[in-house]
């Protein structure tokens, strides 16, 4: 071992050893002794935490536990050290394995509570249990082992308890580099997508929880003979605390640190002997300050990642498409009726379709319209209401993610889920089928284009090579079928068209595609067929160039609500709001690039575009909701210094998309705290406006905002943003999911607005209905404005509907 | 059940009250909490016995200087040991609060001192004569101000301006920026509350049990866990389940070892967890893909 990991890891069993073998008395032996323990309790907990993401304060009953089945089985049963050794193990172990059930479904401060709670009831049975354990009086006289004749002294019992605890510092190293702890940290970064490779992530936990309770009691079961006297003493809540800190203070995600924090915790002390009383408060603010200075841990500081080489050995595309049209399964896949609803909302009803093998299948529909739903319950993450899903004559509904992905069905996810801190070469690596030629990661990589170091961490790839990682991992599972979530977002023209021409090669090797897609252009392109979806309902099903005329298709698109236009008088004032060059994203995400646009005092303004287009994304920048790059004054200022909540002081409003009212308050509350920043007399006054203005509103006062319908719902966030009488209304879609009528009166209350002089700007995937009310349009897609100009001349551009529905060439 | 049972029982369990709504407030804004409420409540109940005891201040004096210290405990709390570690989805801030349950803990013992010291109350000198039964007067106060304290909470929740900015942040964070709301500000006023909550249960507390430095781990840690069995998003669920973790012990107490009691109750738990792992009363969140 070359790295300084494997250095420190020499120099720290070398001072151990040194220090068994000159120890002046049995004191020092003892702290060496306890450290030793400590280490190995240490490397179950990094296990634990540092590969597998959960928790224990409750660790110190599983050492409770080892050190007495030790005693108990040598003081009463009178067995031999030795096989008490590997008993303490598997019952620490097995209880460990019980605790995770209730345990593992629980995170955070949850979990936390629920070991505390088990260690707590493990230490209150050893009292209670006196006739087996002594009660608070202990068990004494512990016999140290023996063996072949020879009685082991003080020194050499820690001589073991040093091998033991270097032992299990190699088998942590073993485990964490093994499949076993690529799955944890997958599980760990990324749990939906771990589900979706095959992994089940509860098995990998609860093996993940049994293991670092057995090394626990292992360390128990060698405590109880070098103390030769445990009592419930030795247990308690604070040394669950401890164990955890030294974990922590160590490093969990480092090979030497639980040796390292082991030493300290028990060493420490002992130096500081002087301050016995500070000892505790000693070990809360150094548990402080690690956590505040060094989260990794102190081991950190000496550790740092050693990456493997590039291995040069270019990837077969052609052999990756073989190996997979190996593995494609004939038979139609056929989706039955299914349904499901989520608290009454009906996301998806009753929709049939089928792939067939070699397929590229589109599956599109305005937002809202259910299609990720469809997409997870086909995926298995949902658990359909009714219907069915089969291929051929396997019914494949009703599986668990993870089953479902071994009987052929691959999937990749709306935000790109990388297992974050593994390379690109183990992301695809545990997809594989177990047994596979590890070649076909190089191949599969070649496949889809990646064309960079496989040893990079997935977390520093750029945006489009996650993309392709996801789906060359996907694909690594070997499927018969291929579901892609919005795989083209944020992806430039050239990588959409290379998207596309992949896409074409997986169908030609037999495999059946599902493609849920924003940019309808390219799912035109791409599909054989497509499916149409609106409102949780099939509305067209068929080839590109059928479904793109259909007059309900342009309707759930375009719009269909019939709105009155009114005269409007020219606008000329003073810009308000002024957007330039303006970039925005989520995370990594990149959606806005090169916004610019301009509102003026008392214009109305649309934003128009297909979903996806980054239309809502631009209203959250503005409303302060999500940062952004670049410039965006409102009267003057940059707004990138204000703060979200004071952007409302300043003049602006947003009323969010899907209304997000408050729904357990009431109406009148609602109203209240929309006129937040100002005073109680204004508000009242703007209230009692505000009800007369929405008289079904002052009918619902006293009624918790979430009983109401959608189209009163949208009402009230259209009232509460206007309660902080706003020189700027954003209204971000409106129209969201509201029958054609709901949308005729909503329309209704904006245009009163536009009258009155209110200035807003607007933004509505219904462009018929947006531009009716609007004196000037932007057109957004993929990102960026692709036309502007006076809202009249865009309703009849042709245009318009190509950015929505594809080119009428296709 | 016997009357003295039930009374034991009722203000024990209205202690764990208070204290689990300190954990709702902070966890439905912020979703965070801070460990060691037990820890805050000691401080209370310390804070009370140097003033009022040592320092020879009469109650009504002391008492809200105690509150006003407590609500500075909070603010310090939220700003010194839950901000700086509670960044991106981490729990640190979990570990961070432990960690400042147990040097509070250690700075008491060795300034206070180890030795449990008792803060003489009329309150709790001589059992009133119930039915036969004996009920110190502390057993009706302390439930009493409880359920004083979280009417109040309610009332103030509901009625004030701020009170309905918090339930909103609760309920939508975003759209409550959205209203011109700076939930960073409503964290800290959760904070404060919360430290308040637990001062007030460890000034009621104090006349009934001892005053010393570890007297308020258990009972952190048992608020905790009937937060959690009722549901830590739901109020009414918080107090409910507090009052029927305190009658729970009591019952068990009066018939069984100590030892029982920690068994039987934090068993309770982990089995609630095992079937209903929102707690009784809280609602299970849809999972997004």
């Amino acid at each position: 071992m070359k790295s300084p990991a494997g250095s420190a890891a020499i120099a720290l069993l070398a001072g151990a050893a040194l220090g068994v073998a000159l120890a002046p008395n049995t004191y020092w032996l003892y702290v060496l002794g306890m450290a030793g323990c400590y280490t190995i309790v240490g490397y179950g907990l990094a296990l634990l935490i540092g590969r597998a993401g959960q928790m224990s304060i409750g660790h110190a009953a599983f050492f409770a536990i080892g050190a007495y089945v030790q005693a108990i089985l040598t003081t009463r049963a009178g067995w031999s050290f030795w096989p008490t050794l590997p008993a303490a193990i598997l019952i620490a172990a097995l209880l460990g394995a019980v605790l995770a059930a209730p345990a593992l479904r629980v995170r955070g401060p949850y979990l936390a509570m629920v070991t505390i709670a088990f260690g707590l009831v493990i230490e209150n049975v050893i009292v209670e249990a006196e006739p087996l354990t002594g009660g608070f009086n202990g068990i004494s006289n512990i016999e140290k082992p023996v063996l072949a004749g020879f009685e082991f002294g003080m020194r050499s019992h820690v001589a073991l308890i040093v091998l033991c605890a270097a032992l299990t510092g190699f088998a942590y190293a073993w485990v964490a580099a093994s499949r076993f702890g690529k799955r944890l940290e997958a599980v760990r970064d990324a749990e939906p997508a771990a589900r979706a490779i095959g992994i089940d992530p509860v098995r990998v936990r609860t093996q993940a929880f049994s293991v670092s309770a057995g090394a626990a009691g292992m360390a128990g079961a060698l405590f109880a003979p070098m103390a030769g006297f445990i009592s419930p003493d030795n247990f308690t809540l604070l040394q669950s605390i401890l164990f955890l800190l030294l974990a922590i203070l160590g490093g969990v995600g480092t090979l030497t640190g639980p040796a390292l924090g082991a030493i300290v915790i028990a060493g420490l002390p002992e130096l500081l002997s002087s301050l016995a009383e500070y000892r505790l408060l000693i070990f809360g603010v150094l548990l402080l300050v690690i956590l505040w200075l060094r989260p990794e841990g102190l081991a950190s500081l000496y550790e740092r990642a050693t990456r493997r080489a590039n291995s040069v050995n270019p990837g077969d595309a052609a052999r990756a498409l073989a190996w997979l049209r190996g593995g494609a399964r004939e038979g139609v896949m056929r989706m039955h009726r299914l349904a499901i609803a989520f608290g009454g909302v009906k996301a998806v009803q009753e929709v049939s379709f089928d792939i067939a093998a070699g397929e590229v299948r589109g599956l599109i529909g305005p937002n809202g319209a259910g299609k990720t739903s469809l997409l997870n319950l086909i995926g298995g993450f949902y658990r359909a209401d009714a219907g069915t899903v089969a291929r051929g004559e396997t019914t494949l509904s009703r599986l668990p993610t993870h089953r479902l992905t071994r009987a052929g069905v691959a999937r990749t996810f709306q935000a790109a889920q990388m297992f974050a801190s593994l390379s690109v070469r183990d992301n695809l690596r545990l997809a594989l089928p177990a047994g596979e030629d590890p070649r076909r990661v190089a191949d599969l990589l070649a496949l889809v284009g990646f064309t960079r170091d496989a040893e990079v961490r997935a977390d520093d790839l750029p945006f489009v090579d996650r993309r392709l990682v996801e789906i060359a991992r996907a694909l690594a599972c070997r499927p018969d079928t291929l579901l892609l979530d919005e795989p083209a977002a944020g992806l430039s023209a050239t990588d959409k068209a290379r998207l596309t021409a992949l896409l074409r090669q997986l169908a030609g090797a037999g495999l059946r595609v599902l493609l849920v897609e924003h940019d309808v252009r390219m799912v035109m392109q791409a599909c054989d067929r497509v499916a149409v979806l609106d409102g949780g309902r099939l509305i067209a099903d068929g080839l590109p160039a059928e479904v793109r005329i259909k007059p309900e298709v342009i309707a759930a698109y375009l719009g269909a609500a019939q709105i009155q236009g009114r005269a409007r008088a020219q606008i000329s004032g003073e810009p308000l709001l002024q957007v330039e060059h303006l970039h925005a994203g989520y995370g990594s995400l990149p959606v806005l690039e090169d916004i610019a646009l301009r509102v003026r005092q008392g214009e109305v303004v649309a934003l128009i575009g297909a979903n996806g287009a980054g239309k809502s994304t631009l209203m959250k920048a503005l409303a302060g909701l999500l940062p952004h790059q670049g410039s965006a004054r409102w009267m003057g200022t940059e707004l990138a210094a204000t703060p979200a909540h004071a952007r409302v002081r300043a003049g602006l409003a947003l009323v969010p998309e899907g209304r997000q009212v408050f729904p357990e308050l009431t109406v009148a509350d609602n109203l209240a705290l929309g006129g937040y920043t100002r005073s109680a007399a204004e508000r009242a006054e703007t209230a009692a406006a505000m009800l007369e203005k929405f008289p079904r509103l002052q009918e619902r006062h006293d009624q918790r905002a979430g009983t109401l319908s959608g189209g009163e719902q949208q009402m009230l966030a259209l009232a509460r943003a206007l309660m902080s009488r706003p020189r700027l209304l954003l209204l971000d879609e409106p129209s969201l999911g509201l029958a054609p009528k709901l949308v005729a009166e909503v329309y209704g209350t904006v245009q009163d607005l536009a009258q009155e002089g209110t200035t807003l700007l607007l933004v509505d995937q219904f462009a018929q209905s947006a531009l009716t009310v609007a004196d000037h349009a932007y057109v957004f897609a993929g990102g960026r404005v692709r036309m502007e100009g006076a809202a009249q001349t865009l309703r009849t551009a042709p245009e318009v509907v190509s950015e929505y529905l594809g080119d009428a060439a296709i | 059940m016997t009357l003295d049972v039930l009374f034991a029982g009722l203000a024990t369990g209205s202690i764990f009250g208070l204290l689990a709504l300190g954990y709702h407030v902070t966890f439905i804004v912020a979703g965070t909490v801070n460990f060691s409420q037990g820890a805050s409540l000691m401080i209370g109940a310390v804070l009370l016995y140097e003033l009022h005891v040592h320092a020879g201040l009469p109650a009504w004096v002391a008492v809200p200087l105690v509150l006003l210290l407590c609500a500075l405990l909070g603010w310090l709390v939220e700003r010194v040991v839950v901000r700086p570690f509670s960044r991106n989805g981490s729990v640190s801030w979990l570990l961070s609060t432990i960690a400042f349950g147990i040097v509070a803990e250690n700075l008491v013992r060795l300034t206070f001192g180890k030795e449990s010291r008792s803060l003489p109350s009329p309150l709790a000198a001589e059992p009133l004569r119930v039915f036969g039964a004996g009920i110190y007067p502390i057993e009706i106060v302390i439930p009493l101000v409880g359920a004083a304290i979280a009417a109040g909470l309610w009332w103030l929740s509901r009625r004030t301006l701020t009170g309905r900015a918090l339930l909103a942040a609760a309920q939508n964070r975003d759209a409550a920026t959205l209203q011109g709301i700076n939930v960073t500000h409503l964290i800290v006023i959760a904070y404060v509350v919360s430290g308040v909550l637990a001062g007030v249960a460890g000034m009621l507390v104090a006349p009934k049990l001892n005053v010393s430095a570890g007297m308020g781990t258990l009972f952190g840690l048992k608020a905790f866990a009937a937060a959690i069995i009722g549901g830590m998003a739901s109020a009414p669920g918080c107090l409910i389940a507090g009052l029927g973790y305190g009658l729970l012990e009591a019952m068990i107490a009066a018939k069984l070892p100590s030892a029982y009691r920690e068994i039987v109750g934090f068993s309770v738990l982990i089995a609630v967890l095992a079937i209903r792992p929102n707690g009784l009363f809280g609602r299970a969140a849809v999972n997004k893909v």
